[in-house]
């Protein structure tokens, strides 16, 4: 299911990006109209500019003044060579530009558009939606088995204890510590908490998210957040050498992860009570 | 032993705020004549932190990391106003001089517009925080390369030396490009003969490899995007003859031209499209999650207040207010514009505010996935919403879209400090209060500096721009001011009728299907792959492969300790370099 999701999806963009990025046929006649007259007009003006850096330049600008008139005229010559224009470069500039047709309006060109890309795109976000149900329905299914298997499974509580655990051990380290003491074992410790417990959490999140759904996650993992948070702010602190503000923090952090912890308890009774009885 | 504290631990500081300000003001005054000047802006954040770090650290000796956080994002968020403005005012300037019923431009509202911009920017963020930085963990590389730079002090000698070694190869990268030592984009494609609308080309820029090595794997629908768009659609574009050549026209000037059309014409507005309906989908799915963050918020300072204690973030009544005052002020300017009825001034705020909103999401979502914001192109779409609704009222448009873009800059900007403040602990009750005081700065400052420089010839001639006496004659002190150019081109072709409403709506709804899609962020990425040009894409790319790689050679402790920090060293080095290197050519200008 999930190899016919990413195909549903790659070949929904694909016909659904192509398809979006024609244009009407009178809008690239347009353009085409409106590049040839810019083009000319260009090639114009940076000879007229060269021409007048060649008249104003100081003897030592001289020679690479001459050699910009010298470019402009071979990219001139390029243009007459190839037929873009035959005679006078400035009235083919100008009859170019009267030559450029109206252009379309914003609705002629959506009109024009869906006569041109319309069934392509069409085709490509209905494939981009259907692939992506399939792989919403996919990524409930894997969720929750990992949710079930040892391996897989996001501990929110074992990382919640452990970092409960980790942070009163800290409060002993640092309660009688005065200002700029030296703290580096205990930021080392700090520092492993959040890369060896915390970080993966976050990372895994995901299955929390399907286990829940946003709302219910938001609540206990914007504490957990809050609780992170307040962690980083004992590391900033205890760095600076303010124990003090340290302890504050350690305490504010100990209330997060304590409110987070109740809060996804409570979530998953909610859940168990939710859940039909087994047979 | 003593435990009583004897001094505070700096925070929301008179010093950290004085200083962010101060900074910011400076900033704002010098980004907007660099802008002017050279056509881009420069991330402000970082620098700022730079500054303050040297200041506050190493200065005066105030040890808080916390206080950097504030310093920084007061400056930044003060500087963000000069992109802003530089990239929508201008073109005002611009077209009045050729057109003088445009010259009666109208200060005051354009102040208010930009201070609406700047105040909606700011509340904006404030619900979408929890959503982006806590629930969806997005990246924000410059925010994290902020953080990095910012707990240096207390990591290791190993993580503060790969910061120093990264920042060092930014450095050396950047001065080779800006030398000319080294090219300003590897043109592999030209090495095989390959025509333009077939490119390999990477663009060589430390600070974009760096965001694809901080974002991984998540920033590879952005690579899978711009492929699609390069490597697939232009191909068969060209193959089935979606563009009609100029003919007759020399070949290489022709596969040049079809090229820029492809771009032009196809993916860029297709890009944009694609991003307005990833960003709706965006809000409509994200929006469980944002009712449940607001709901948190009022519980959190409802908690705060039991306890005596101030909440660590601004309770909703803030964001009601703000958002509130932000939509009078937008009200009353749009109402200031010559033309505008009290109550179609009311429906242009309205819609204004609307897209403020939606736009305010996608440049955060992007920025949080990529670090590169398509500022730019939402600021077009504002204004082209604007004309329309304006009946063709170029000041009215412009107006509006001056908010849009300050207000824009603003909540990538702050996402980003917000994310550097979760790193460093930081409560963002605390740096939203700080932006929100002094919101109102950067406007003032970037709109004066920018009516000073316009007004500066006594002549009466413009200051800067295309016909302005320094550019005609070609002098250092010209100011080209390409952005206003730009959208004065853009102004101009909508008068003209030209606007590509099939590929924003085509755009969208693809932007709105493939947003189903379990993949986060999916349909802003390929958005802006489309919009932007390809050689960005492709070096962003092989950064998150480089990163794929060594996450699965040496394990994801590897990327935490030690890519980090070296992908942060090479943003850092990069703004810093590129800091030192304009305002060398502006000193250099002026002694000329």
């Amino acid at each position: 299911m999930r190899a016919l999701a990413w195909f549903l999806l790659l070949v929904g963009v694909l016909l659904g990006a192509a398809g979006a990025a024609l244009n009407a046929e009178e809008h690239q006649q347009y353009r085409a109209e409106l590049g040839l007259a810019i083009t000319l007009e260009r090639a114009e003006q940076a000879r007229l500019r060269a021409a007048d850096r060649l008249a104003e330049a100081p003897p030592e600008e001289a020679a690479s003044a001459r050699d910009a008139l010298a470019a402009a005229d071979v990219a001139i010559e390029a243009l007459r060579e190839a037929g873009t224009f035959e005679g006078d470069l400035a009235q083919a500039a100008a009859s170019a530009r009267a030559a450029v047709s109206r252009v379309p309006t914003p609705i002629e060109r959506l009109i024009g558009w869906l006569r041109v890309g319309g069934i392509p795109w069409g085709l490509g976000v209905v494939a981009i939606g259907a692939g992506a149900w399939l792989a919403r329905r996919e990524q409930a299914r894997t969720t929750s088995s990992a949710a079930t298997s040892e391996r897989g499974a996001v501990d929110f509580l074992a990382a919640v204890d452990s970092a409960i655990e980790v942070l009163n051990e800290t409060g002993e380290a640092i309660a009688d510590l005065p200002l700029d003491a030296p703290t580096f074992t205990v930021r080392t410790r700090i520092d492993a908490l959040q890369d060896e417990v915390l970080t993966p959490l976050v990372e895994g999140r995901g299955q929390l998210i399907a286990r829940h759904g946003l709302t219910t996650f938001a609540v206990y993992f914007g504490a957990f957040s809050a609780g992170e948070r307040n962690l980083a702010r004992v590391w900033s602190a205890l760095t600076d050498g303010h124990t003090p503000t340290a302890r504050d923090a350690l305490q504010a952090s100990l209330q997060s992860f304590e409110h987070a912890r109740a809060a996804y308890v409570q979530a998953e009774t909610a859940s168990a009570t939710a859940a039909p009885a087994p047979d | 032993m003593n435990r009583a504290p004897t001094r505070s631990y700096p925070e929301l500081s008179v010093v950290g705020v004085a200083l962010g300000a101060l900074q910011g003001v400076v900033m704002t005054a010098a980004f907007v004549y660099i802008a002017l000047k050279l056509g881009f802006g420069l991330a402000g954040s970082t620098v700022a932190a730079i500054i303050g770090f040297t200041l506050l650290r190493g200065v005066l000796r105030r040890r808080s990391i916390i206080e950097n956080n504030i310093n920084q994002t007061v400056a930044s968020g003060i500087n963000t106003a000069s992109a802003g403005v530089v990239f929508t005012l201008p073109a005002l300037l611009l077209l009045s001089v050729d057109d003088p019923s445009l010259q009666g431009y109208p200060i005051g509202a354009l102040i208010f517009a930009a201070i609406a911009g700047s105040l909606m920017g700011i509340v904006l963020i404030i619900p979408l925080r929890k959503q982006m930085v806590e629930l969806e963990r997005l990246r924000f590389p410059s925010g994290i390369a902020v953080g990095t730079l910012l707990r240096s002090p207390g990591e290791g000698l190993t993580q503060g030396a790969l910061l120093m070694v990264g920042a060092a190869v930014a450095a050396a990268l950047t001065l080779g490009v800006n030398l000319a030592f080294v090219p300003e984009e590897l043109d592999l494609g030209g090495l095989f003969a390959l025509p333009p609308w077939l490119p390999i080309a990477l663009y060589v820029s430390a600070a974009n490899l760096g965001a694809g090595l901080l974002s991984g794997k998540g920033g590879l629908p952005f690579a899978a995007g711009g492929v699609l768009a390069w490597w697939v659609i232009s191909p068969i574009a060209v193959g089935a003859g979606w563009v009609e050549p100029i003919a007759p026209l020399p070949a290489t000037v022709q596969s040049g031209w079809m090229a820029g059309e492809i771009y032009a014409e196809m993916l860029r507005p297709l890009g944009i499209g694609l991003l307005i309906g990833g960003a709706l989908a965006g809000v409509f799915s994200a929006l469980p999650a944002v009712t449940g963050a607001m709901k948190s918020l009022a519980a959190a300072a409802k908690v705060a207040r039991q306890r005596g204690a101030s909440p660590e973030e601004l309770p909703p009544k803030w964001v009601y207010a703000g958002m509130g005052g932000a939509f009078v002020l937008m009200w009353l300017s749009a109402w200031f514009a010559p033309g505008i009825g009290f109550f179609h001034a009311l429906l242009i705020a309205v819609v204004g505010a609307v897209w403020l909103g939606l736009a305010g999401v996608i440049v955060a979502t992007a920025t949080g996935h990529t670090d590169i914001s398509p500022l730019s192109g939402l600021s077009l779409i504002a204004v082209t919403l604007m004309y329309f609704l304006t009946g063709g009222n170029v000041t009215a448009s412009i107006l509006i879209g001056v908010a849009v873009c300050v207000a824009i800059n603003q909540c990538a900007d702050m996402m980003s400090d917000l994310k550097t403040g979760h790193l460093v602990g930081a409560r963002p009750r605390d740096q939203q209060v700080a932006q929100l005081l002094l919101c109102w700065v950067g406007p003032l400052v970037a709109i004066g500096v920018l009516m000073l420089l316009w007004t500066l010839p006594p002549d009466g001639s413009p200051g800067f721009g295309p016909q302005s006496t320094a550019c005609l004659e070609g002098t250092a002190q010209c100011l080209s001011a390409p952005q206003g150019d730009a959208l004065q081109s853009v102004l101009a072709a909508l008068s003209r009728g030209d606007s590509a409403l099939d590929k924003y709506i085509s755009g969208a709804a693809l932007g709105g299907a493939l947003s189903i899609f379990p993949i986060g962020g999916v349909a802003v990425l390929v958005g802006l792959a489309m919009y932007l040009p390809f050689s960005i894409t492709l070096g962003y790319g092989v950064g998150c492969l480089i990163s794929m790689g060594l996450g699965k050679r040496f394990g994801p402790r590897f990327v935490g300790r030690k890519l980090v920090p070296f992908a942060a060293g090479l943003i850092v080095g990069e703004a810093l370099i590129q800091l030192a290197w304009s305002l060398g050519l502006l000193a250099l200008g002026g002694a000329q």
